[in-house]
């Protein structure tokens, strides 16, 4: 994978990409091509395929047409190259998915340990090295359901990045969250964000957007309406369907 | 008073009375009515017949049994039979019923159909019926001059004869209490020494724990081994008969047979609705983090499944244990089956039941204090609602 580093090919190219549900058409013709250390937020009304883009790219939804390349390797049916792109894509989920029989410590460990075969000494101590930096290091012992949300889903962040992904992906991970708590989570991927990650996020927090992000797309039916930097995309869009949306998620 | 008996706790209270008195007055009358019935018909009650010889015999034991024993040893001798068929048949159950309940689950279309009809099978066909099935089935295997023999086992109408070391009785009961606690030793230590020691430090001692079992179970097995026999003794055909090795017979065989298959579908279900509860979120995020799917299935579904699933396994274990009061269909000595001939001997009818009562009652009793403590001991931590 280092080969392909050097030559300059994007962190993920995605062209024409078309996916099924039974005949319902949810992604249509997609193209995308994220650069290394770019951010990507992703946003567009419920039902629009966001989260169907972005669990294709790590094969949790087997697309039906068109090519997804990570990192230089393309997803397909090769088990090998699924195996291999998982471990360089990390993802969030808007539900945490804490493993809910683990201590916070071992949700982080376990992946390390038996994906990458680090010893234990080393997946702990990049554990609590990850959890330092979501700022939660005193957690370590306790059990999920005893965290709050906000805390959860840093765990989750720690979790993901204890695998020393490339990519990081994020499914709305502050929809599920009181209000009180999204901004916690939203300072630990501001500072991912500063620290070079790639990440592609999923999100309706558009302070967040203008921060961070380098292009903001905006999806609806499937389709990649507009694609644009976020000055120009919430100040000069030019789709009709856009400024609706945004009207309806900055208005009020 | 008025206003007394609209208070919640008084009308609770009082009911309360009203019901323990109603079923004292029952038992009470029931006690009374018993006892000058008993005296019209001659018959002293009491438990004095238990320290009486029986004079007549059992047809399975584990311990010594002779016609001179008196009826409180053939009582010991019952229970330790229903706890021995009980054992066997429920991990037979458990075996049979994760395989099918796994089929179930499977994405596999064969594999589930399969499954689904096993389970409507065997769930609803009674229990009886399918006693007398195996049973009918066994008892017509060949002779034991014309045995199917596979890998030294041998199938026989006379029951079933397998390989068997050549130890003392009591070496081989030790030998199996360490083997048990090879398997439960380090289950347990990893619970409790969990938080105390480093993670680092936890499976060395697990690991440490096993070893020590089994260790002592090689010594127990070498130290018993009867002098100049082979380590494993075959069973074989001297003249009319087959000499050597463990027999069961065709009672205890049936009824294994039976519970493991007629339990095996109701635990199928359990372990179905088990791994249909786990939420697919979990199982998504682990292989996001690029887990393979055999360690998704032991990390993540095996242990959230088996959460949801104890406590109704605990009742279903309770419940077939029930089952081997089918011994008396087809003669095998269980508990249930040594109190018939006991009433049936010594007319001590009441007495008996209520040995057998008190019997099942703390068979199951502890049976669920056990599986009470596993639960415990793994439920998900943090969580008031499972406690
Ligand atoms: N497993 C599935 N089976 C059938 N249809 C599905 C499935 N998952 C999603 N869909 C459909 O695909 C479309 C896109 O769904 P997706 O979850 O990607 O939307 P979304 O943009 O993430 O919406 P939201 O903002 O509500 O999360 C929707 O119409 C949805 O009903
Ligand atoms: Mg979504």
């Amino acid at each position: 994978m280092t080969s392909t580093n050097s030559t300059g090919e994007p962190a993920l190219r995605i062209e024409n990409l078309d996916k099924y549900y039974g005949t319902f058409q949810a992604l249509r013709g997609i193209n995308l091509s994220v650069q290394r250390g770019e951010k990507i937020v992703v946003c567009g009304p419920s039902g629009s395929g966001k989260s169907t883009m972005i669990r294709c790219i790590n094969r949790l939804e087997q697309h039906n047409g068109g090519r997804i390349v990570v990192l230089g390797t393309e997803l397909n049916d090769d088990v090998g190259n699924i195996d291999e792109i998982r471990r360089e894509v990390g993802m969030v989920f808007q539900h945490f998915n804490l493993f809910p029989h683990m201590t916070v410590l071992e949700n982080c460990m376990i992946s390390p340990m038996i994906v990458r075969k680090q010893p234990r000494a080393q997946a702990e101590a990049t554990a609590r090295h990850y959890l330092e930096k979501v700022r939660i290091p005193e957690q370590a012992m306790k059990y999920p359901s005893q965290l709050s949300g906000g805390q959860q889903q840093r765990v989750a962040i720690a979790r993901a990045l204890c695998m020393q992904p490339q990519i990081m992906l994020f499914d709305e991970p502050t929809s599920a969250l009181d209000p009180e708590m999204v901004s916690e989570v939203l300072d630990v991927m501001v500072t991912l964000a500063s620290e070079g990650m790639t990440m592609i996020c999923v999100t309706h927090e558009m302070g967040f957007a203008r921060r961070v992000a380098d292009r903001v797309l905006f999806m609806d039916g499937g389709e990649i309406l507009e694609e644009a930097p976020p000055d120009e995309f919430f100040t000069s869009s030019r789709n009709e369907r856009t400024r609706q949306f945004l009207s309806q998620v900055l208005g009020h | 008073m008025v206003s007394l008996l609209r208070n919640q706790k008084v009308r609770n209270a009082l009911l309360q009375v009203l019901y323990v008195g109603s079923i004292a007055a029952m038992v009470l009358a029931g006690i009374v009515i018993a006892r000058r019935n008993l005296a019209d018909q001659g018959i002293t009650s009491g438990f004095d017949f238990l320290f009486k010889s029986t004079g007549w015999d059992v047809n399975f034991s584990l311990l010594p049994a002779t016609a001179n024993d008196p009826y409180w040893w053939y009582f010991l001798i019952g229970i330790i039979n229903t706890l021995f068929l009980g054992s066997v048949g429920l991990i037979l159950a458990t075996i049979v019923g994760t395989i099918v309940g796994l089929a179930r689950t499977s994405s596999n279309d064969l594999a589930r159909l399969l499954g689904r009809t096993y389970v409507d099978i065997f769930r609803n066909i009674p229990l009886i019926l399918q006693v007398f099935f195996w049973y009918a089935i066994i008892t017509h295997l060949p002779t034991p001059r014309s045995a199917h023999e596979a890998w030294g086992f041998l199938l026989t109408s006379r029951g079933l004869y397998i390989p068997f070391p050549n130890v003392g009785s009591a070496a081989f009961a030790a030998a199996t209490v360490a083997v048990i606690a090879a398997i439960v030793l380090p289950a347990w230590l990893g619970r409790t020494s969990r938080l105390a020691q480093p993670i680092g430090q936890r499976r060395a001692i697990q690991l440490a724990a096993a070893a020590v079992a089994l260790a002592c179970a090689a010594i127990i097995l070498a130290l018993g081994r009867l002098p100049d026999t082979p380590l494993l003794d075959f069973p074989a055909l001297q003249g009319l008969n087959l000499r050597g090795g463990l027999r069961i017979p065709p009672e205890f065989a049936t009824l294994a047979i039976a519970i493991a298959i007629y339990g095996g579908s109701y635990i199928a279900e359990i372990v179905r609705g088990g791994f249909k509860s786990v939420g697919t979120g979990q199982v998504e995020a682990a292989l996001s983090l690029g887990l393979s799917p055999w360690r998704v299935f032991t990390l993540v579904r095996l242990p959230l499944a088996l959460r949801a699933m104890l406590p109704i396994l605990a009742n279903q274990y309770v419940w077939l244990m029930k089952a081997t009061t089918m011994g008396i269909a087809v003669g095998f000595t269980d508990f249930f089956m040594i109190v018939a001939l006991t009433i049936n001997h010594s007319g001590q009818t009441l007495e008996a039941i209520g040995i057998l009562m008190a019997g099942f009652l703390a068979i199951n009793l502890s049976l669920a204090a056990v599986f009470n403590r596993i639960n415990k001991a793994i439920a998900l931590k943090g969580n008031q609602l499972r406690g």
